[in-house]
């Protein structure tokens, strides 16, 4: 069994891939938290998905430079995630339609501007679907170093987050700039998707954020534990996605997902007192 | 004042205004919102005294929660001049706004000891953690709401008298000496209504200013000082006997009252959504 563990472990290139998905795992909960306690799902899908156009053209610029291809994200996802929040802010049309239209139409132009170039359908598909064995240590520094901003960010504004996520109104009463909080939320998603862009690509970020952070919702009662648990489930999501990635040739972002998604699964069926079947015990007469 | 002409607040709540000596604790002067093209509140004018407890009363859409919502500095005016002791709403930490109980989502993963720890978020400071005093405030907060065994709580496992006694708390823990509550009454039976009542009665020892929005004609006749007509615009203020007249009731719920003639008085029965809206009116 140990040998099975340890097994993938001997090569850097897997030693890396753990390292990198425990991190975006991490972050990604963390930050989610505050995503599926908000409503702002589709919010982040649609960014991920945004953010398409400014890696391709960071792919052209750079010729495959994976640091140039990394600001040219992240720009795109700043610009991106500030114009969305701007956009359901005043819009004509309703605001899900109107970010719809925006993320699909930024989406085309991404893979219009990829498929210009020759290796086209392998470079896409590392984009959507994230690459996180060919993470490399420049890579992993990027991360770390964003992502404990992330962090930082996170711990330092809490108690701002919690008054302007919980209760909009209150929080203006108490004259906290709600606007700004509004703001540096929409950054700090902006940024957990481009460090978590290499791991689970653009077409499966929305899980990393919001399947942790659901999972954890319907097992704790308190945000600080809520960020914990998932935080504790996406890293377990990713190591044994890794396992499952190494050991059945599953590509590793499909992997990391699905177990999250089994996660989410047992949790909705057996958690003590949001899940189903407590559900179902509170009310025996409804199924009888 | 127009929008956007507003001096803005200090960004991350700098020197806040202090209460002007021999002003007012609200002055609203000719008051006017708009949504779109909507006129919510048309010309509104009045002034209320330290301590007083204000019940403004109104059918459905009269703009009472706009109105609080204006004198708590959440929504600025399209025209007119809101003072606070005497300085813009938007200036003050000292007015508590306690919202209607669906303004918030109960399954958010919160106690409530954590909601009414919100109220010392500004004497603790955004970025510093909460002190011995700031939860003994709290603590005495929720003595006084009858709420210290439901501290750990989440949230979602409240009645809906608890959850507006939470609010509340929040409130008092916030040592506001201006509240605002939208219908806080609205839903509950009446033990628990008598409850909120009793606590507002110890805010009255405080002389803690209190402006509760209510469908109830009848509690806001028996105990508030002085009841504030609304439709759009301020149909009358003033005690019980001088608003609840006939004429004045018709001309603020128009079809939506029906006055039952009796032996020496009318009924005034309003057609509200919580059904109760019964009182007497004499003739």
């Amino acid at each position: 069994m140990s040998a099975w563990l340890l097994e993938p472990l001997r090569y850097a290139f897997m030693q890396r891939g753990f390292l990198a998905a425990l991190m975006v795992g991490i972050v990604c909960a963390v930050v989610g938290t505050y995503v599926v306690l908000r409503g702002m799902a589709f919010f982040g899908d649609a960014l991920a998905h945004s953010i398409l156009p400014g890696i391709a053209v960071g792919y052209l610029v750079g010729g495959g430079d994976r640091g140039i291809l990394f600001w040219w994200s992240l720009g795109t996802a700043i610009v991106a995630a500030l114009g969305i929040g701007a956009l359901s802010r005043r819009t004509q049309v309703k605001e899900d339609t109107a970010i719809g239209i925006i993320f699909a139409g930024a989406f085309a132009l991404g893979i219009a501007l990829i498929s210009t170039v020759r290796s086209y359908s392998v470079d896409l598909a590392h984009f959507l679907f994230g690459d996180v064995l060919g993470v490399s240590p420049a890579d992993l520094r990027l991360m770390a170093l964003f992502g404990a901003a992330i962090l930082f960010v996170v711990f330092f504004a809490y108690d701002a987050f919690l008054v302007v996520s919980f209760d909009p109104i209150f929080a203006r009463t108490l004259r906290l700039p709600v606007g700004f909080f509004d703001s540096l939320l929409l950054m700090l998603i902006a940024v957990a998707i481009v460090v978590s862009l290499q791991t689970v690509g653009v077409a499966l970020m929305v899980a990393m954020l919001i399947t942790p952070a659901a999972t954890a919702y319907l097992l704790t009662r308190r945000l600080p534990a809520m960020m914990g648990v998932a935080a504790l489930l996406a890293s377990l999501a990713g190591v044994i996605g890794l396992y499952l990635s190494y050991y059945f040739s599953v590509a590793s972002g499909a992997a990391i997902v699905l177990v999250s998604t089994c996660f989410f699964g047992l949790a909705a069926l057996f958690a003590p007192e949001r899940g189903w079947l407590a559900a179902r015990r509170r009310r025996p007469s409804a199924h009888t | 004042m127009r929008r956007g002409k507003r001096r803005p607040a200090a960004f991350f709540g700098g020197p806040h205004a202090l209460h002007r000596p021999g002003a007012d604790v609200l002055s609203v002067q000719g008051v006017t919102v708009r949504y779109g093209p909507h006129l919510a509140l048309e010309a509104v004018s009045f002034t209320v005294r330290r301590g007083e407890q204000i019940a403004i009363v109104g059918p459905n859409g009269a703009g009472k929660s706009t109105l609080l919502k204006v004198i708590a500095g959440v929504i600025p005016p399209d025209e007119g001049v809101v003072q606070v002791y005497g300085d813009e709403p938007d200036r003050h930490v000292c007015i508590a706004y306690v919202p209607q109980r669906s303004a918030v989502d109960w399954r958010f993963p919160i106690t409530v000891y954590d909601v009414v720890m919100m109220g010392r978020l500004r004497k603790h400071g955004l970025f510093r953690p909460p002190r011995h005093e700031d939860r003994l405030k709290v603590e005495a907060a929720l003595a006084t709401v009858d709420m210290v065994s439901m501290a750990r709580r989440q949230i979602g496992q409240l009645s809906g008298g608890q959850q507006q006694r939470m609010f509340i708390a929040r409130a008092l823990a916030q040592e506001a000496s201006l509240m605002l509550m939208d219908e806080p009454l609205t839903g509950l039976d009446l033990p628990a209504q008598e409850q909120i009542l009793r606590i507002l009665d110890e805010l009255r020892k405080a002389e803690v200013t209190v402006l509760l929005s209510t469908h109830d004609l009848e509690q806001a006749a028996d105990r508030f000082d002085r009841l504030l007509l609304l439709r759009r615009r301020l149909i009358a203020f003033g005690r019980a006997e001088e608003v609840l007249r006939p004429d004045l009731l018709l001309e603020a719920y128009g079809g939506r009252l029906r006055l039952v003639p009796m032996a020496d008085r009318v009924l005034a029965v309003a057609d509200s959504c919580c059904g109760h809206g019964e009182t007497e009116v004499d003739r």
